[in-house]
C-alpha cells in the first residue's frame, strides 16, 4: 500500500518541525521554568508553545530566527488570557511600571566581586523583580539582542535598556553585599578560631 | 571618556550593542585604564559565570521523559491530522 501526498506532507511537517523547534528544546524549558518556578507549570507551557508553533509552522520565515520565534510564542501564550490559572501557579506576579523607575544607586560603582559561587548568582538574581530577572534572562543568560527582547516582551529597546542597566547594576550590588557578608563571616569565624 | 562614564555603559560594550563612535571612544579609554580593564573583564566573567549558573540549576533542567512525550504527542497530533485528512477526501 502506497502512502497518500497527504500522508507524505504530515510525516514532513513532523520532521520539519523537529528539526526547527527541537535544537531549542533547553532554552526554551529554562526560560519556562525560570518564569514559572514550577516544573509542571513550566512543562505544560512549553507544551502549548509547540502546539502553536506546530500549528503555525507555515508562518516561520526562511531567515527567521528560528529559536527567536518560539521563545516569542511563548510569551504570547504565557500571555493568553485562557493561559492565567500559570498565573496563580507561579509564586511571584509580574510588574513592570516600578521596575523602570531609576535606581537608588550610587552612580561610580565600586569594583564587580569576582569570587561568586553559581549559587550566590543565582540567588542574587532571583532576588531581583520578577522583570529585572526577565531581561537578565533573555539578554545575558539566553543572549538575545536588545531589539529581540523587545520584541519578546513587548516594549521599546529604550526599555530594555534602562531595564538591564538596572538589573545588572542592583544583581552586583547584591552579589557585593553577599561577598561582603561572607567574609565578615568568615572572619568572625577566624576571630573565634583565633581565641 | 572617564572611568564613571566607562563602567555605565560597559556591558552595553559586552554585549556589542553601542555606537561604532561610543565603540572607539571605549577602546582609546580601555588602552590607557587598567582599573577598567580589569572591570570589564570582571563583567564578563560574570556574565559567563551567570550562563553556566542557570545552566546547572537542577530545577531549570528538562527531562529525557518531557521530551520523549513531547514527540509522542507531536506524532499523535499528526496522526490525528492525517485522520482527518481521510475523513474530509472520503466526503469528497
Amino acid at each position: 500500500m502506497f502512502r497518500s501526498s497527504r500522508e507524505d506532507d504530515c510525516a514532513k511537517n513532523v520532521e520539519e518541525f523537529e528539526a526547527t523547534a527541537l535544537p531549542h528544546l533547553c532554552k526554551l524549558f529554562r526560560i519556562a521554568a525560570w518564569l514559572t518556578q514550577d516544573r509542571v507549570a513550566a512543562e505544560t507551557l512549553v507544551q502549548a508553545t509547540l502546539s502553536a508553533a506546530f500549528d503555525s509552522l507555515d508562518q516561520l520565515e526562511e531567515k527567521q530566527d528560528a529559536c527567536l520565534w518560539l521563545v516569542r510564542i511563548m510569551y504570547e501564550t504565557r500571555n493568553k488570557p485562557h493561559h492565567a490559572w500559570w498565573s496563580w501557579r507561579t509564586p511571584r506576579k509580574l510588574a513592570s511600571a516600578p521596575d523602570d523607575a531609576p535606581a537608588n544607586i550610587a552612580t561610580f560603582e565600586p569594583r564587580t566581586p569576582r569570587d561568586v559561587t553559581e549559587e550566590e548568582l543565582l540567588s542574587a538574581l532571583r532576588g531581583l523583580s520578577p522583570s529585572h530577572q526577565e531581561v537578565i534572562l533573555l539578554s545575558d543568560i539566553e543572549e538575545l539582542t536588545y531589539k529581540e527582547a523587545a520584541e519578546v516582551l513587548g516594549v521599546t529597546v529604550g526599555v530594555v535598556m534602562m531595564r538591564l542597566m538596572h538589573a545588572r547594576k542592583m544583581l552586583r550590588a547584591g552579589l557585593r553585599n553577599r561577598a561582603g557578608g561572607r567574609d565578615e563571616t568568615s572572619s568572625d569565624t577566624a576571630h573565634v578560631v583565633a581565641s | 571618556m572617564q572611568c564613571r562614564d566607562f563602567r555605565e555603559i560597559a556591558c552595553s560594550f559586552l554585549d556589542d550593542e553601542l555606537l561604532v563612535e561610543t565603540n572607539h571612544e571605549v577602546i582609546r579609554h580601555l588602552d590607557g585604564c587598567i582599573d577598567c580593564r580589569g572591570e570589564l573583564n570582571a563583567r564578563g566573567e560574570l556574565r559567563v559565570k551567570m550562563r553556566a549558573a542557570v545552566a546547572h540549576a537542577p530545577g531549570l533542567q528538562m527531562s529525557e521523559e518531557f521530551v520523549a512525550q513531547l514527540r509522542a504527542q507531536l506524532r499523535k497530533r499528526t496522526r490525528r491530522r492525517r485522520l482527518f485528512g481521510l475523513f474530509t477526501r472520503s466526503g469528497e
